[in-house]
């Protein structure tokens, strides 16, 4: 079997973003770039299926600059067995990437798509679905079980909704996402990540896929948050109801 | 009459001559059998012993010195066979005869040969026979005694006492040797007829002999030599059987005690290179092994004092120290002897039959359960060292990306935010809000840099424990100061769960860091920081004077710095938890106790404290990981904690300060779980 997983490099979570004064977008000087976490969780999954299930063809991509090759190396030094980085230095939109993804996906003919459910800088949570959209297959989203049934032909899914986990079953081949439930992905560390260096990693410019990456959104203005008020402690029940009808009036 | 006896006494020669040579074939299967295992031993990777001898004189006495020494107290002092009752003992005993024994012997040839060169030297005569035959006499009884308290521990042994037939084989036959040696010694007292002290001193002997007063002397000289004759073939199946029973240990014992690494808490670096070179990181296949390692297999006798201070294997987890030990040894003897030979020799196919290390002769359930307590190691009378065969193959598997699940979550964190908690470094000093904790840019004078640590600076409970030290060090006026947000992890768990480039890494941005102020002395409140810079950071250029905050408060009360109102008769009962890093690895129990008998006049000892007390739980990096409620080491402690009576448990580590918490709330809900600095600072009314 032959899994696609598209990996996309972002600023580390656990690091402070800090934006550009101009608000133009994120400050990069300094910042850990890392695998988005949904993306390695979709990596993991995938591994864990080969764990299970014996030998995979488990095929890591991502589209960008020559950075990204960073990310692969993990991706490739959790184990999976080939990478593939699409070049381009295009700013893209999600869309866009669901374009690209469809092109890669033509060219590798995977039996399925595991990725992230969403990347964790723009968070837009559209690519997997559009993707499934532009190649007219099925999707599971929001994934935190899956197991592959009926000869392998299904992957039956547990989501999580609002309403609570929804069990389907989907006719591979598919696109699913993952969410942050389905696993906790395998640690890497600096020798793994040597050694998958003699894996094959192929470069390949986004021209030669034959696909024009064109972003349909623009992103105007970025802004933080404003920064949270310091709470008040009241000290009786009367003075917090007190409090919400008269200053707060949400009640 | 001088006393003295006839060696090969009533022995015909033809006799003698057989005597020689079944001696010779009996050390000839001997060396057979410590050779074939010798042959495993050799395909680990080199200790280079030759090292040992290169140089000097003096450089070459003063590498044996260690080795030699654990010899003397470990060995002929038996000093870590104590501590099991009978079974102690009855070891010391049988020990203590049969190296009597073995000496006489020895002795009884020296004088053989001596006398065989010219009859001058003839000693074994007069007031040294006199004393000879008196101290083996008294000797062979201890060696009984032990054979025998021994084999009436066999028929009710512990379930950790590994057991097989040729046990039973070895008391059996020590007791065989031990009678007929007796019996030997009273039938030529009775064709003898020595007089006075001659007889005298061989007490047992004489007394035995009035068994056989019937006798006439012909038929006391040929039943002296059947007898004599059982005696020696004894022997000689003893020596021959050594390599091929547990008796092996006679051997491996001593030799073990003279190469391992004897320092707890320590762990050998590797470097970038190695893994380049090797291709490899830490122990994949059993010979990755070193090869004092492999020998440390063969050492193990299954006494099984590993596995009753485990305290994963008490909790229920898939993990014994002695099965982990056993199964390495059953798997250099399959591989090794057999498959790896046939390999290299070219036999078609021998490769499939060898066994996998991982996931196959030791499972990754067993490898993560350690909590890196040491206990195993501490108790094993031989110095196995476990906890390293353990962290090696974690090394391995960490490298080679088989780690997943929370401990790979808090790894990775730890290395994008220097903490395992992936909290933002910019928000490391926040705890000391409102508090006079100056940095060490606002303080370049500091005599003490007081190492918060991870759980100090970002756990909620143990931040408390932080303050308290603040308040106490300002009480007393000491001059100190902080990293704040320049500190990073010590990197300890991510050393203990086998991710050693990761712990390199941010041990030398903290050793950069502590020489870019000048830091000399550190004071932490926390064992596994206090460990890492005792024993970890020196390997790597960082050498510190290094006091944990129990040390420092007591010398701090001592010199009357804090004056702690005199403790009420009647105040609560407080009871102490040792932590390992503490208490086993780094031998500081006293100054916590000084500390807390300040604040109350009721401390409750646990039954296991001090240098043997038992794990928490959190050590080894398993603070990361997910527990199964049933089986969790912190509620084993917290019960034993409990059973003192005592209203608050004292801890002095902020890992045992998180376990004993959720383990006492788990079963009672009045007892208070606080560090011996919260205990102090309340005391003395420091207001918060």
């Amino acid at each position: 079997m032959k899994i696609l997983v598209p990996l996309k490099r972002v600023p580390d979570p656990d690091t402070k973003i800090r934006l550009k004064p101009d608000g133009t977008g994120v400050e990069t000087d300094g910042v850990k770039f890392s695998v988005n976490p949904f993306d390695a969780i979709a990596l993991e999954e995938a591994l864990r299926l080969e764990e299970k299930l014996g030998e995979m063809d488990i095929v890591v991509v991502s589209i960008g600059g020559e950075a990204s090759i960073e990310q692969l190396r993990v991706g490739l030094a959790m184990g999976a067995q080939r990478a593939l980085l699409i070049k381009t230095g295009a700013a893209l939109d999600s869309l866009a990437v669901a374009k690209i993804l469809a092109a890669v996906y033509q060219r590798e003919q995977p039996d399925f798509v595991l990725m992230g459910k969403q990347a964790i800088d723009d968070d837009a949570n559209q690519t997997g679905q559009m993707l499934a959209a532009l190649l007219g297959i099925g999707q599971a989203t929001f994934v935190s079980r899956l197991e592959l049934v009926e000869q392998r032909t299904r992957a039956r899914c547990a989501r999580e909704t609002d309403a609570g986990l929804e069990s389907i079953t989907v006719k591979l081949p598919a696109i699913i996402t993952a969410d942050l439930r389905l696993n906790e992905p395998r640690y890497v560390s600096l020798p793994g990540i040597m050694k998958a260096k003699k894996k094959p990693l192929e470069e390949l410019e986004l021209e030669a896929l034959g696909v024009a990456a064109v972003a349909r959104t623009t992103v105007l203005h970025y802004e933080a948050p404003p920064s949270r008020q310091a709470g008040v402690r009241v000290p009786t029940v009367e003075a917090l109801v007190d409090k919400l009808k008269n200053e707060a009036k949400v009640i | 009459m001088i006393p003295t006896r006839e060696t090969f006494g009533n022995i015909p020669p033809a006799s003698i001559l057989l005597f020689y040579l079944l001696t010779i074939i009996s050390l000839a299967i001997f060396a057979h059998g410590v050779w074939r295992r010798f042959k495993l031993w050799r395909q680990g990777v080199s200790i280079d012993v030759e090292h040992l001898f290169r140089g000097g004189f003096k450089q070459v006495c003063a590498r044996l010195k260690p080795g030699l020494l654990r010899l003397w107290t470990d060995a002929l002092g038996q000093q870590r066979v104590r501590g099991r009752g009978l079974a102690s003992l009855a070891h010391i005993w049988l020990f203590a005869g049969f190296m009597m024994l073995f000496l006489g012997t020895t002795m009884l040839e020296v004088d053989n040969i001596a006398s065989w060169i010219s009859k001058s030297l003839h000693f074994h005569q007069g007031t040294y026979y006199v004393i000879y035959e008196f101290t083996l006499d008294a000797f062979g009884l201890l060696f009984l005694a032990g054979c025998v308290m021994f084999v009436w521990r066999r028929t009710r042994r512990p379930p950790s006492l590994g057991h097989n037939a040729a046990d039973w084989y070895v008391l059996i036959s020590f007791l065989a040797i031990g009678i007929t040696g007796y019996l030997v010694e009273a039938l030529r007292i009775v064709w003898q007829q020595p007089e006075g002290i001659g007889a005298k001193c061989s007490f047992v002997g004489l007394w035995m002999a009035h068994w056989f007063s019937g006798l006439t002397e012909a038929g006391a000289r040929s039943t002296h030599l059947v007898v004599w004759w059982v005696h020696s073939l004894l022997v000689f199946l003893f020596i021959a059987t050594i390599p091929y029973t547990r008796l092996m240990h006679i051997i491996l014992g001593p030799l073990n005690l003279f190469f391992a690494p004897a320092v707890l808490g320590r762990m050998k670096p590797i470097t970038m290179e190695e893994v380049e070179q090797t291709e490899r990181i830490g122990v994949a296949a059993i010979e990755h092994y070193d090869q004092q390692q492999l020998l440390s297999l063969d050492a193990c006798m299954e006494c099984g004092r590993c596995e009753e201070a485990c305290p994963a294997f008490a909790s229920g987890k898939p993990l014994s120290p002695k099965r982990v030990v056993q199964d390495l040894k059953g798997l250099m003897t399959a591989n090794l002897s057999l498959v790896a030979p046939a390999a290299a020799a070219g036999a078609p196919g021998a490769k499939s039959f060898l066994r996998a290390l991982h996931d196959e002769t030791i499972l990754a359930e067993t490898l993560w359960a350690c909590t890196a307590c040491s206990a195993c190691v501490q108790v094993c009378p031989v110095r196995i060292d476990q906890l390293t065969l353990i962290t090696d193959l974690r090394r391995n598997r960490v490298g080679e990306g088989a780690l997943s699940g929370t401990a790979a979550t808090a790894l990775r964190r730890m290395q994008a935010s220097g903490n395992p908690w992936g909290l933002p470094p910019t928000e490391r000093g926040n705890w000391a809000e409102g508090l006079r904790a100056p940095t060490v840019r606002e303080n370049p004078n500091f005599e003490w840099l007081y190492w918060i640590g991870c759980a100090g600076a970002y756990d909620r409970r143990a931040q408390r424990v932080a303050r308290a030290m603040v308040k106490l060090l300002n009480h007393a006026q000491v001059n100190f100061a902080i990293l704040g947000r320049e500190e990073k992890c010590t990197g300890d768990s991510a050393r203990r769960l086998g991710e050693e480039f990761l712990f390199q890494e941010l041990a030398q941005a903290n050793i950069a860091t502590l020489t870019k102020y000048k830091v000399r002395k550190i004071l932490t409140h926390c064992p596994h920081g206090l460990n890492a810079f005792l024993k970890d950071y020196p390997q790597f250029g960082g050498h510190y004077e290094v006091v944990h905050h129990s040390q420092l408060l007591e010398q701090l009360i001592a010199a009357g710095r804090l004056k702690v109102p005199a403790a009420a008769s009647g105040a609560d009962a407080i009871t102490y938890h040792d932590p390992c890093y503490l208490a086993r690895v780094n031998r500081i129990h006293d100054a916590p106790r000084s500390v807390l008998s300040a604040s109350t006049k009721d401390l409750r000892e646990m039954g296991r404290r001090r240098e043997k007390t038992f794990c928490c739980g959190a050590g080894g990096g398993r603070i990361w990981m997910e527990e199964d409620p049933k089986q969790r080491v912190s509620t084993l402690r917290a019960r034993e904690a409990l059973g003192t009576g005592a209203k608050t448990v004292a801890v002095s580590c902020p890992f045992c300060l998180t376990m004993m918490t959720d383990g006492i709330a788990a079963q009672s809900s009045t007892t208070r779980v606080l560090d011996i600095a919260e205990i102090l600072a309340d005391k003395l009314s420091l207001p918060d």
